[in-house]
C-alpha cells in the first residue's frame, strides 16, 4: 500500500496543478468580462488569484508562480491578447503578487485575509510598475494612490472566499 | 483577522494618501498655467496649452489600436473617443491639475498635465 502511495503522489499534485491552471484561466476570463463601474484601468475583483492562492497553500511559493504565469499565457492566448500590454500587465502584476504572497505567508500575525490584500496592494503596483516602462512615462504613477486603495475591497473579498476553501481543504484533509 | 492585518490595512490606506498628497496636492497649482503632453509609446507628439483663453479644439492620435479622439476645453482636457475595448480613458473624463494623466493601455497613448512656472529660463 505504501508503495501504491509514493507512486500516485506526484501525479496527484500534478493534476491538482493543471485543474488550478484551468481554474484560474477560466477565472481570468470571467473576469475580463466583468466591469467594475470605476474608471481606473486594472482593477480587477482577483477572481482569478483564487487558483494562485490555491496552488500557494497547497504546494508552495514556486507552484504558485506556475500557476500564476500559465494562467495569463492562457488566458491572454484564449482572449487574443498574448503580448498585448494587458498580457505584460498581468504577467508582472502576476508574478509579483505571488512573492509578496508567499512572503506574507510565512508570517504568522497575517491571515489569509492579510496575504490577500498585500497581494492585491503588490498585484497593482506591479502593474503600473510594467505600465511606466511599457509606456517610457512616469504619468501612470497617478494611478498609483487609486490603486492602493482599491487593494484593500479587492483583498478582503478574495481574503474571505478563501477563507472557506481552506478550512474545506483542512477538513478533507488535503491541506495540512 | 488578526491585529497584523488591520495593521496592513492601516499601511496600504496611510501610505495611498500619502503617495496621493505627493503625486496630487504637491505640485499643483490652479492659477499657474499648465500644459497637456500627448505621447505615444514614450514618444511625445503633440504639446497643448491648456489655460483659460485655450479654444476649444480637437486632437487626432494615432494609437496602437487606433484613433484615439482628444478633447480640449480651455484648461480642461478629455479623451473623448478611443478605439479600445474597454474605453477605461473615455470614462475617466476630463482631468484639470498639474500631475493628472489619462493613460491608455492598449493605446499606448499618454495625456499628463504638467505645470508650467511661467519662467522659460533664469538668466544671471
Amino acid at each position: 500500500m505504501n508503495m501504491g502511495d509514493t507512486d500516485i503522489k506526484p501525479d496527484i499534485r500534478m493534476v491538482r496543478i493543471a485543474l488550478l491552471i484551468a481554474l484560474g484561466v477560466s477565472m481570468h476570463l470571467v473576469e475580463s468580462m466583468i466591469m467594475l463601474p470605476i474608471p481606473i484601468p486594472g482593477v480587477k475583483l482577483g477572481l482569478a488569484n483564487l487558483a494562485t492562492l490555491l496552488a500557494l497553500y497547497l504546494y508552495g511559493v514556486q507552484d504558485g508562480i506556475l500557476v500564476a504565469v500559465a494562467r495569463v499565457f492562457l488566458g491572454s492566448l484564449i482572449s487574443g491578447l498574448f503580448l498585448s500590454p494587458a498580457f505584460f500587465l498581468g504577467l508582472g502584476g502576476g508574478v509579483f503578487s505571488t512573492i509578496i504572497m508567499g512572503l506574507f505567508m510565512r508570517w504568522r500575525c497575517f491571515t489569509v485575509v492579510g496575504v490577500c490584500i498585500a497581494g492585491a496592494a503588490a498585484h497593482n503596483f506591479g502593474q503600473l510598475l510594467v505600465a511606466s516602462l511599457l509606456l517610457k512615462s512616469s504619468a501612470v504613477a497617478y494611478y498609483l494612490p487609486f490603486l492602493l486603495v482599491a487593494s484593500i475591497p479587492t483583498g478582503l473579498f478574495t481574503g474571505f472566499a478563501m477563507k472557506p476553501l481552506l478550512l474545506r481543504l483542512k477538513r478533507a484533509g488535503i491541506l495540512t | 483577522m488578526t491585529r497584523g492585518d488591520k495593521l496592513l490595512i492601516l499601511l496600504i490606506l496611510a501610505s495611498s494618501l500619502l503617495s496621493g498628497y505627493f503625486l496630487y496636492f504637491h505640485n499643483s497649482n490652479k492659477d499657474a498655467s499648465h500644459q497637456a503632453v500627448i505621447s505615444v509609446s514614450g514618444k511625445i507628439v503633440q504639446r497643448v496649452s491648456l489655460s483659460d483663453s485655450t479654444p476649444s479644439q480637437h486632437f487626432r492620435i494615432n494609437g496602437k489600436v487606433g484613433e484615439t479622439i482628444i478633447a480640449v476645453a480651455g484648461r480642461k482636457i478629455r479623451v473623448e473617443n478611443a478605439a479600445c475595448v474597454n474605453q477605461i480613458c473615455v470614462h475617466q473624463g476630463w482631468i484639470e491639475r498639474a500631475g493628472e494623466s489619462i493613460v491608455c493601455m492598449p493605446g499606448e497613448v499618454v495625456i499628463s498635465i504638467e505645470g508650467v512656472t511661467g519662467v522659460d529660463a533664469v538668466t544671471r
